[in-house]
């Protein structure tokens, strides 16, 4: 393996041919949405989306941990920021999230709350031992690729003998919020590009049911833009030729049954349950929490955290959007009430968030 | 969702592999503590949140722009004005 | 002098008088400052720009430099950025009491040789001493003034369709730098803030090539912000080249990493240089030639296509747009 080898994954000369191939393949529209927010930036950020041709209509999925927080989840950590004998640890995505009344980590701060951003949720160990009067919380959310990391850092943790951790849990799964979206009849879509590094953990064949139970095609695949045009290539012949199926071209690091040991430690300290997805609502058995065995580090148990559903978001459409109903601009408050500064709803507040995306890369 | 990057090993100590990011003098500590090997010297990671997910698999890369070649290959050329 | 700085340093009284003449006089003094008066007399002639700046850096040394460096560099460069020779500039120190004295000693002595190096004179300044937590170890605010060389002066307002974007060195050094060194983000990156005074290099800039029609330096907010407001101010459009942008890979390396864009990492030792199309190969002779400007290259044209907005053209050909930020950006995962 060399980077001279992983370069060729964006030359430019090779994706302009693609493109050529893609366009002459489509003979209508092909409609199709990435699950994951490293793809929306991506495809923005690498100028594919203005190149893509016209028949290939781009949607946006719930790929982003910080979009699909729930508000009740966001308050929650908002909650406590700022008590006594806290320190809250985060990945710096959380800072700017919105909870009620315009509250965030930031302002939290301001008014006196210890929050540390961290590259790594191993980092809060260091945190832990330097602070042993305090607890540090650390808020847990991410997908499959990021569940792990947590759970080896309470593994490491219990090693190290290290008590005054705490894991505030909102991982989410990734297959099941799927399966939700696409028994919405609302949803017009031809295929999915699948996220790749949430991929790396589970493999490919959780997502086997989504030709088999919905006649829809998925391709799991990468960040660069060969990758990307790979797949939509790839499902639009598939469709060409009357079928749809589950690939795979990310196969430099996803292998079709995924990372077991990876798996093993992340099932080791969650178990699956039911979540609360910004947007989607409720979806049965699509989060993890802490089991039994390390309760000790449940914050949720520590505070006697409850996650309920509260009333929507007046006006924001981020629930139409991370299903791909709507487009970004086509939310009444895009670019107007709901901006990067002022974000009403999530999917505008993180980088990775659709509409942050649209607002900060796409030219009129 | 999950922003990961590829990073090469330089160092192992233990659990934790010394690895540079890009071409430059960026290094990275990462715990290998998921894999489901240890990874050897060289060997190229994704490391996503300080954490070794995957080793990057070479036979497959060249593969897949093996095959990312011949796609294109079969292809009628661009830029050819009539 | 005791080994930290205590509250008496700040009182006006013997306490004072020892930290300056022990320290500042020292490391600063020239026959302005060491009259000691209450404010400094010194003549200019023409037309006069002037500019003023706080520094809070954290953490207060990094590899490249350090808070007192800064402190000249940043407001010598603003003075320059109008087309001036930066002359005489002030500074006010706030210093939180406990300061190691030998940090202080570090930080002033950086500040001697900075302004030497620029060619300005140190001719006002004034120490504060605060309780411990009431600022964090020591902020320092520079003023600077200097004579205007060229006429018009290069102002942000005055780009135009057609003319060239020229950037001095690689980006986001400073800003990844200063990342790098915070606690808590576990990576090492083999690179130096580019903290420098630029105003050598850019008098010989405008005096041999006067039509210069911007000049800017991207600190905080970056590149992208600079250009945002260059482009605004000027109702024009630029147009980026994403394939020219000068990055070192251990930047590049160190922003994959931590989720950032380059694009938006501060910079202390560059320049934006905006100039019509016929000027740019001389521009860039001139600034090669200077080791603050070896890496200089174009990376941009002006255009009217989409008034106020930054565009980059991206290594596949395609285009987006380059916004500015919320705010400060943090490290993510996703």
């Amino acid at each position: 393996m060399s980077f001279e080898l992983l370069d060729r994954f964006h030359d430019p000369k090779l994706c302009r041919q693609l493109l050529d191939k893609l366009n002459a393949s489509l003979d209508s529209e092909f409609r199709f949405m990435e699950v994951c927010g490293t793809h929306t930036v991506a495809i923005f950020q690498s100028g594919l989306r203005s190149l893509l041709p016209e028949k290939i209509i781009h949607l946006s999925g719930p790929g982003c941990p910080v979009c699909v927080t729930h508000e009740s989840e966001v308050n929650a950590f908002l909650d406590l920021a700022g008590r006594d004998g806290v320190i809250l640890a985060t990945f710096g995505d959380l800072m700017r999230v919105p909870g009620e009344k315009g509250r965030n980590l930031k302002k939290a701060v301001a008014d006196g709350a210890r929050v540390k951003v961290v590259y790594s949720p191993f980092d809060t160990l260091k945190l832990a031992r330097e602070n042993p009067d305090n607890l540090v919380v650390f808020i847990g959310v991410g997908f499959e690729t990021t569940a792990p990391t947590i759970a080896g850092t309470m593994k490491m943790a219990r090693e190290q003998d290290i008590r005054n951790l705490r894991i505030l849990c909102f991982h989410k799964t990734v297959p099941t919020a799927l399966d939700t979206l696409l028994a919405d009849q609302a949803i017009t879509l031809d295929g999915f590009l699948l996220p790749g590094h949430v991929s790396a953990v589970i493999g490919v064949e959780p997502y086997r049911f989504i030709p088999a139970t919905y006649g829809k095609s998925a391709v799991v695949t990468g960040f660069e833009p060969l990758d990307i045009l790979q797949s939509l290539l790839k499902m639009v012949e598939w469709r060409n030729h009357g079928g749809a199926q589950v690939g795979n071209d990310y196969t430099r690091i996803v292998s079709d049954s995924g990372n077991r040991k990876a798996m093993d430690v992340m099932y080791e300290v969650f178990e699956p349950c039911d979540a609360l997805w910004r947007g989607l609502g409720l979806i049965p058995g699509s989060g993890l929490e802490i089991c039994d065995e390390w309760a000790g580090f449940d914050a949720k148990k520590e505070f006697g955290i409850v996650i309920e559903e509260g009333p929507a978001l007046p006006g924001c459409k981020c629930g139409d959007i991370l299903k791909g109903v709507l487009q970004p601009d086509q939310c009444p408050l895009f670019g107007k009430a709901c901006t990067p500064a002022n974000p009403v709803g999530p999917c505008m507040v993180s980088t990775e968030g659709s509409c942050a995306a649209y607002y900060k890369y796409k030219l009129d | 969702m999950c922003l990961a990057v590829p990073a090469e090993v330089l160092d192992i100590q233990g659990e934790m592999a010394t690895c540079r990011v890009d071409r430059g003098q960026t290094t990275i500590k990462a715990s290998t503590m998921l894999l489901p090997e240890a990874p050897k010297l060289g060997d190229f990671l994704i490391i996503h949140a300080g954490f070794a997910l995957r080793v990057l698999d070479r036979e497959q890369a060249e593969e897949s722009l093996k095959s990312l070649g011949e796609i294109v290959e079969c292809s009628v050329p661009s830029g050819v004005e009539g | 002098m005791s080994e930290k700085v205590l509250l008496d340093y700040g009182s006006g009284g013997r306490a004072s008088q020892r930290l300056v003449s022990e320290l500042f006089l020292k490391y600063l003094g020239n026959d302005e400052l060491d009259r000691l008066n209450d404010a400094a007399v010194f003549s200019l002639s023409g037309k006069t720009a002037m500019s003023t700046d706080s520094f809070t850096v954290d953490p207060i040394f990094f590899p490249g430099g350090n808070i007192g460096s800064l402190a000249v560099h940043g407001t010598v460069n603003d003075v320059a950025m109008m087309g001036a020779m930066p002359r005489y500039i002030t500074c006010g120190y706030i210093i939180e009491e406990g300061l190691p004295m030998d940090d202080l000693e570090r930080i002033v002595a950086a500040m001697g040789e900075a302004a030497r190096n620029a060619g300005v004179h140190v001719v006002s300044g004034d120490t504060k001493v605060v309780p411990r937590g009431a600022a964090d170890k020591i902020f320092i605010n520079t003023t600077g003034v200097g004579e205007v060389l060229v006429d018009p002066a290069p102002g942000g307002d005055r780009a135009r369709p057609g003319d060239a974007v020229l950037v001095s060195g690689t980006i986001g050094d400073h800003g990844l730098t200063v990342l790098g060194t915070r606690e808590g983000l576990d990576f090492e990156a083999r690179v130096e803030s580019d903290s420098a005074a630029l105003n050598h290099l850019l008098v010989r800039l405008v005096q041999e090539l006067p039509d210069v029609h911007v000049l800017r330096d991207p600190t905080r907010g970056g590149l992208a912000t600079t250009l945002n407001e260059i482009t605004v101010s000027s109702n024009v459009c630029c147009e980026l080249e994403e394939d020219a942008l000068p990055v070192k890979d251990e930047v590049r390396g160190g922003c994959s990493l931590l989720g950032l864009d380059p694009l938006y990492l501060a910079n202390e030792g560059k320049f934006l240089c905006v100039l019509p199309a016929a000027d740019v190969d001389r521009a860039l002779e001139i600034m090669r030639a200077d080791p603050l400007g070896k890496d200089a290259c174009r990376i941009g044209t002006m255009t009217d296509a989409n008034p106020g907005k930054v565009v980059l053209v991206t290594r596949l050909g395609g285009k987006r747009l380059l916004g500015m930020l919320e705010g400060e950006q943090l490290p993510r995962i996703c």
